[in-house]
């Protein structure tokens, strides 16, 4: 096998990993914090790959106007939909997944009536490619990257230090003690709803500049995004950050071997295994403290 | 002494079936009150509306003079009101230690020396240990100390003893009388009377939410309407 071939795939799958992890650690959060399972995540991230078309279609320095703007519009859209739907779910978690369905086809509805079904494209912020013998490095997937990465050493050392990442891990492993240590727990779930659909947006927009978009783009990589978070344990942040760069290089090997069409079957095939095998994921889930 | 807490007609309905019914409840400052009643008299749900964690359906509670039923639950514990529940209380894996710190890290309580809790909760030995690997007994004293991390005036324990063994029910009895020594009230459901009886000031009897004794425990014994509900002959 070509050693270029390898390190290439390698290289796109880190960077595909990343958008894996933006999209399913907000999957994750929210589960732990209320066990609703939201399917309707996925449209949060198209929604902020549509902002960006909308805002800035024709890449660079542009672009970051764009995605300051895609994060906005999906925080409030997050914000309406916990305070709107999601919030009258808290007591029957399987409400507000059936409410995540329904959000799927309505959301993607709205997006099919003014932008229709056809794909569309973002240019990048970044059009630099860089090539090491057979290599290319796309900066804009470099740029991904390190900006991903930015962005979880920030959660996590907010997550691990900060007064409102405390109280997140406590609502999330004990919703009334966490109460009664003066935790406002709505108010800790509304600030997951709205960080996981900011997280999303980044990775939908971050998606959008290295491949086409369409209204239907969430379904798929949402479905990813709840087979990282359960290959990771469902509600452990860690767990679905190792998952996802564990998805990333599984997909990138099936690639580099010849069997990029058996990608998806590959990942779901994964998850399957991980559910029979070790239900409670690679790491243990909300129990093990987020 | 004067009141600390104090509920007014209060009822808690649920379906049209009154859980409490018109209970006036009054708790002095350095006090320790037992509540107590058979399984369903609305003690728990008596708790969970002065705690905030229900909406009275009608009646109020006030908390050192201040209206306190319409706040939001996470807010009383920073008034100076805190509680456990009848199931442990540990944030998963976190150290008994890291456990009764969260407080801290909310910000919303004055400072606490944590090693002279753990030690006042009989928890010094272990603080390193995982909250959720600690026995029972043990658990339910990390429930008392995290409660306690929150600096509370009053402290409302919610069946404390059940399932410990005489030894930890003893070791908590005096817990409870050095935690109302160092000036906190406490209100404590539980149907161990050999745990209550040595501790309580006042006992308060309950009956199908309604409260039918109020006084010491030397006139509950000899209370022939508690003694038919509740007691029955071999406690008196």
């Amino acid at each position: 096998m070509d050693i270029w071939v390898v390190l290439q795939q390698a290289f796109n799958g880190l960077s595909v990993a990343s958008i894996y992890m933006l999209v399913a650690v907000g999957i994750t959060l929210v589960f732990g914090l209320t066990g609703i399972v939201n399917f309707a995540h996925g449209e949060l991230m198209m929604l902020g790959a549509y902002a960006l078309l909308v805002v800035a279609p024709q890449g660079g320095p542009v672009f970051v106007v764009g995605l300051v703007a895609a994060l906005v519009f999906v925080g409030l859209v997050s914000f309406a939909l916990e305070r709107g739907l999601f919030r009258y779910t808290l007591k029957r978690p399987v409400n507000g997944f059936l409410v995540s369905l329904g959000l799927i086809l309505v959301i993607q509805n709205i997006l099919i009536e003014f932008w229709t079904i056809t794909q569309k494209n973002v240019a990048p912020l970044f059009s630099t490619i860089w090539r090491y013998g057979d290599l290319r490095i796309s900066s804009q997937r470099v740029f991904i990257i390190v900006v991903t990465a930015l962005i979880f050493t920030a959660f996590g050392l907010a997550l691990r230090y900060s007064k409102v990442g405390v109280a997140l891990r406590a609502t999330a492993l004990d919703r009334e003690t966490a109460t009664l240590m003066g935790i406002p727990v709505p108010r800790m779930i509304m600030l997951t709803f709205i960080g996981g659909g900011i997280l999303a947006a980044t990775g939908g927009a971050f998606l959008a500049t290295i491949y086409p978009i369409s209204p239907m783009m969430g379904s798929s990589y949402v479905v990813k995004g709840f087979a990282v978070a359960i290959v990771g344990g469902l509600g452990n942040v860690g767990g679905a950050m190792i998952a996802a760069f564990l998805l990333g290089m599984a997909e990138a090997a099936n690639a580099a071997f010849g069997f990029g069409e058996w990608t998806d079957a590959v990942s779901f095939a994964l998850m399957i295994l991980m559910l029979l095998l070790r239900p409670q994921g690679l790491l243990r889930g909300t129990e093990a403290a987020i | 002494m004067s009141v600390l807490l104090e509920t007014r007609a209060l009822s808690k309905h649920f379906s049209g079936v009154a859980a409490v019914d018109e209970v006036d409840l009054r708790i002095a400052k350095g006090e320790i009150l037992a509540v107590v009643g058979p399984n369903g008299s609305g003690k728990t749900t008596l708790f969970n509306v002065t705690s905030g964690f229900l909406k009275p359906t009608t009646g109020s509670v006030w908390f050192e003079g201040r209206r306190i039923d319409e706040s939001a639950p996470h807010l009383l514990p920073g008034r100076g009101i805190a509680r456990t529940f009848q199931q442990a209380m540990t944030f998963g894996e976190l150290s008994v230690r890291e456990t009764v710190m969260v407080p801290g890290y909310t910000g919303r309580f004055p400072k606490v020396d944590v090693n002279r809790l753990l030690r006042l909760c009989g928890l010094g030995d272990q603080a390193e240990v995982a909250g959720n690997a600690l026995p029972y007994g043990r658990q339910r004293s990390l429930g008392v100390a995290l409660a306690l991390a929150t600096s509370p005036r009053l402290l409302l324990l919610d069946e404390p003893a059940a399932g410990l063994s005489e030894e930890d029910a003893a070791r908590l009895a005096a817990l409870i009388r050095d935690i109302r020594d160092e000036g906190v009230s406490v209100a404590v459901i539980d149907h161990n009377m050999h745990f209550l009886l040595p501790i309580a000031d006042r006992i308060m009897v309950m009956e199908t939410g309604r409260v039918i004794f109020d006084g010491t425990t030397a006139d509950m014994q000899a209370h022939q309407r508690v003694i038919d509900v509740y007691l029955g002959q071999d406690v008196v």
